[in-house]
């Protein structure tokens, strides 16, 4: 039988799910990397999509391939989709939302190959979840389900700082941490779920574009704050939304309750550290010593009663010179020079390719930047053998030739 | 096609397995399909995804890909090369498991691989194709995987029955090497000193002097490739 012969599948579901997910055609190309002409090819044939692109889409979307079809198209968007799209005209959070879902899922998927996908993710939301009644108030929810997370986990143990454990250890339990670039600067993050084996696993997506490594560490305990939302499906972290809601409130205050924890700033105190007047050195040295920003020490010290609201707000305004905060820790380089910076980034496999260009998805994705964990995690599956390299490029999104140039992986 | 009075035998095709006879014969290519098809109704099928591959590297990689995409879209208007038959309705049974089937496969092998032996098991055909590794993988997996050709077999097929003279077959293996599309072998053949035959690169570099034995020193070429790429 050939191409031209091919019977349609009665009904034109592309034009449905055009219009369920109020995409263009220019948007659905974009989303799965595909050229005019092949659309237009599908939508004219009403012939199902190849396997890979029905993949990306079910990736994309968050449902399968099978459920678009058996509804003709008439589907109803997930919700990430769904809160991506009212406050964008530009479609660029929606956008991103589906790629960093991509992304996501194939991260998880490889995982899986691995045996390394823990569920004790859901033993942890719950506990969060329970650690308090849903009638109190947003901060006292999110002071308990800080206080449980940070016992339960061990991270609030010996006054440690939290920022720099936190993405291996939320990985370590399922969680699926991303640090991508999303070219918009008012959006910090958001909270989606990606499906894996039939479990679904939260997916918290940071921004790295013109954001710090210290941001980060509060966007993504941010995003965690929002699994205890009575309906945590999905949440945009974005400037330019009010945040004023009961959700919003809870998840910033977990975020501050958890990032800068007590036990850690009175220990800081204790150890001689001034906190209300402390010049740019000290400042620097709590920085260092805390993984977050001024702002929010200086909110926690003012929450836990340790500096009153004038000095918080005055602490707050401070500014920290590059120099004097790279000076006083490694994950001060990476406000400049993320890649050279020696300590920042340990693993010596990951300091290989941590330059952005050896990142960059070319196909059928142009312009993605895969998070560093996912390609470590491609290498390892490959090295067990359990893909060929064909499959390691096409979870990277580049031809087997860029995947041994840029990665100076031996191919067989 | 299916259902016809006679019951075809399928080759399903992947791309670097027909960028090898694209390189090797070059129009010959057509030739082969054709007296494949009118001798012994063998048919040569190229799924979606793989046809959706070779476009890609023609972007990607260069190289020989695009002559490689104008051989294949020629024989596939010339019905010498056929698209998938699995393309019907969505709710297709047949349809169903092929797919079902190429994305378990493709969580491990790429896709045009996966989805051309699930085409192939469905089919109850042959891959054509020159990954050993996927087959081996697939293998390690306990997933199903159907019966692989490679090209050199196709291609000494084909000079067995005179469908294409040995000296352009030679050549056109002449051709590959440069491309470093073929491996050496000469090792495998310590086993049988006798025939003096030990040196890979020495048969294909005697393309141009062609003797009786031409059609030994194919086999000969045929079986390091089989032996090493697994």
């Amino acid at each position: 039988m050939s191409r031209k012969e091919e019977a349609p599948i009665g009904t034109n579901y592309i034009e449905n799910l055009l219009e369920s997910l109020n995409l263009t055609a220019g948007d659905f190309c974009e989303l799965l990397g595909c050229d005019r002409q092949r659309l237009e090819g599908w939508r004219a044939s009403g012939s199902i999509l190849p396997g890979p692109e029905a993949d990306l889409l079910a990736d994309a979307t968050g449902i399968s391939f099978e459920a678009i079809l058996s509804t003709g198209g008439r589907v109803t968007p997930s919700p990430i989709w769904q809160k991506a799209r009212p406050h964008e005209s530009d479609e660029v959070s929606a956008l991103a939302a589906a790629h960093a879902r991509i992304l996501g899922a194939r991260y998880i998927a490889v995982q899986a190959l691995l045996g390394s996908a823990s569920n004790q993710f859901a033993e942890i939301v719950r506990g969060m979840r329970e650690s308090s009644s849903v009638a109190d108030r947003p901060e006292d929810q999110a002071a308990l389900a800080s206080q449980y997370f940070l016992r339960k986990t061990g991270l609030g143990d010996g006054a440690r700082p939290v920022g720099e454990v936190i993405r291996g250890f939320l990985r370590s339990c399922g969680f699926v941490v991303l640090e991508i670039p999303v070219r918009r600067a008012g959006l910090d993050g958001f909270l989606t779920f990606v499906n894996s084996g039939g479990i679904e696993r939260p997916l918290i997506v940071a921004n790295s574009y013109r954001t710090t490594w210290f941001r980060r560490n509060y966007v993504i305990l941010h995003e965690v704050g929002h699994l205890l939302d009575a309906d945590p499906s999905a949440s945009i972290f974005d400037r330019g939304i009010p945040a004023d809601s009961d959700s919003e409130r809870r998840a910033d205050s977990f975020a501050l309750r958890t990032l800068v924890h007590e036990r850690l700033l009175r220990g800081l105190q204790a150890s001689g550290l001034r906190i209300g007047g402390a010049d740019e050195h000290e400042l620097a040295a709590l920085v260092a010593q805390t993984h977050a920003e001024v702002r929010h020490i200086a909110r926690a010290a003012h929450l836990y009663g340790m500096i009153d609201e004038r000095e918080a707000r005055n602490l707050a305004e401070r500014e920290i010179s590059k120099e004097v905060l790279e000076a006083a820790t490694p994950h001060g380089a990476c406000l400049s020079r993320a890649a050279a910076a020696h300590g920042y980034v340990r693993e010596p496999r990951a300091r290989q390719i941590l330059a952005r260009e050896k990142r960059r998805t070319e196909w059928p994705i142009k312009g993605l930047t895969v998070p560093v964990p996912f390609v470590l995690a491609v290498k390892d599956a490959l090295d067990r053998n359990r893909i060929t390299e064909a499959r390691a490029a096409e979870l990277l999104m580049v031809s087997e030739k860029q995947l041994a140039k840029r990665f100076g992986w031996q191919l067989r | 096609m299916i259902g016809a009075s006679r019951d075809p035998k399928w080759v399903v095709c992947d791309s670097d397995a027909l960028l090898d006879l694209s390189i090797a014969l070059g129009t010959d290519l057509d030739t082969l399909l054709a007296r494949f098809g009118s001798a012994f109704y063998t048919l040569f099928v190229l799924v979606e995804e793989v046809s959706d591959e070779i476009s890609r590297r023609c972007i990607c990689d260069g190289g020989a890909w695009p002559s490689l995409r104008t051989a294949v879209e020629r024989n596939l208007k010339n019905r010498l090369l056929l698209g998938s038959p699995f393309r019907g309705s969505s709710t297709d049974p047949a349809v169903v498991e092929y797919r079902k089937l190429g994305r378990r496969l493709n969580a491990h092998v790429g896709a045009g691989e996966a989805y051309a032996h699930s085409l192939a098991i469905h089919l109850h055909g042959t891959v054509l194709s020159r990954d050993s590794t996927a087959e081996n993988l697939l293998r390690s997996e306990n997933l199903p995987h159907a019966a692989r050709i490679e090209p050199i077999d196709v291609m000494v097929f084909a000079a067995s029955e005179d469908w294409i003279p040995t000296v352009r077959i030679l050549k056109g293996l002449k051709r590959l090497k440069r491309d470093g599309r073929l491996q050496r072998g000469s090792g495998i053949l310590k086993n049988d000193p006798s025939r003096a035959l030990r040196d890979f690169d020495a048969w294909i570099g005697a393309a141009d002097r062609i003797g009786s034995r031409d059609h030994i020193k194919l086999t000969l070429v045929r079986s390091p490739q089989r032996t090493l790429s697994g």
